[in-house]
């Protein structure tokens, strides 16, 4: 207390799973995320409330696009270091299996590249407890944040051998950040009516 | 003191509360506002005006008035009330 204020971490009491249930990718420009009403203790209570930027429309293409994958393949792992008790980094890796190597595998993947060299992909995924969390954006109350830059790193596109054998395209996206998730207070209906695809 | 919406941005669309109706057909708006005012969202603050509540109430007791119908009069001669033949009048 005298150096930091500490914060113990008492989880809500319910039965806790595994597993991402949806994963949502979109353009972190396109999007203002309203940060809630700070906690009583003055923490963060992640983000009640989004909207698209001035400038970005739906009809533009501004939105929530799903990476539709398969039954539980997708993963967010999020590895903190910090090696000289001075600064801290999250290290993410989000993951996902997509079935059939298709046109539109192609055509997806060169969208996460040409993303993730001139724009910044903001991931919104909904676990199997409910909690909604956001990684990746870029404007907050009207301001723009740090920097929290996704690119699709590590994938692999695959055929298979035989009949039983996985077709389609292990998707790996890489970040760097300063701190871990936030989380979406504000419901999936929220969410998903900013969803086009 | 209450909040509504501008007119101009009536048709604005945030995700909150669980919904993403434009702001002018919802009623939860207090509830955006106020995690704006907190961290001084300015953007989103010049959206709503803040209405004193007794102005608001007034204004809401004004349209229901002009809301109501015109009391039917049985007598049918436009509201006016018929006189008494047995009313004497005053010189």
């Amino acid at each position: 207390m005298l150096s930091v204020n500490i914060k113990g971490y008492a989880p809500s009491c319910t039965t806790s799973v595994g597993g991402v249930s949806t994963l949502l990718v979109g353009d972190a420009l396109d999007f203002d995320w309203t940060p809630g009403t700070a906690n009583t203790d003055g923490s963060a209570s992640g983000y009640s409330a989004v909207s698209l930027r001035s400038g970005a429309t739906s009809t533009g293409g501004a939105g929530f696009y799903e990476i539709i994958s398969l039954q539980d393949s997708i993963g967010v792992e999020i590895a903190q270091a910090n090696s000289e008790f001075a600064s801290s980094a999250y290290e993410y890796t989000i993951t996902a299996k997509a079935a059939h190597l298709s046109q539109s595998m192609t055509d997806f993947a060169m969208k996460m590249d040409t993303a993730s060299i001139c724009g910044q992909l903001v991931f919104v995924w909904v676990d199997n407890v409910g909690n909604i969390f956001v990684a990746g954006e870029r404007s907050v109350g009207g301001n723009f944040i740090p920097k929290f830059r996704f690119k699709m790193d590590g994938s692999k596109f695959s055929s298979g051998k035989k009949f039983s054998d996985f077709n389609g395209g292990e998707l790996s996206f890489k970040a760097s950040y300063l701190r871990a998730p936030f989380q979406f207070t504000g419901g999936i209906s929220a969410i998903t009516t900013l969803q086009l695809g | 003191m209450s909040i509504k919406v501008k007119a101009e941005h009536a048709h604005r669309v945030f995700g909150f509360n669980n919904s993403g109706k434009p702001l002018g057909e919802r009623d939860d708006c207090h509830l955006l506002y106020a995690d704006a005012k907190y961290h001084n969202i300015t953007h989103i603050l010049e959206m709503f005006e803040e209405v004193d509540i007794d102005t608001e109430l007034l204004e809401r007791g004004e349209q229901f008035i002009k809301r109501r119908k015109p009391p039917v009069n049985k007598n049918g001669n436009g509201g006016k009330r018929k006189k008494d033949s047995r009313e004497v009048t005053e010189r």
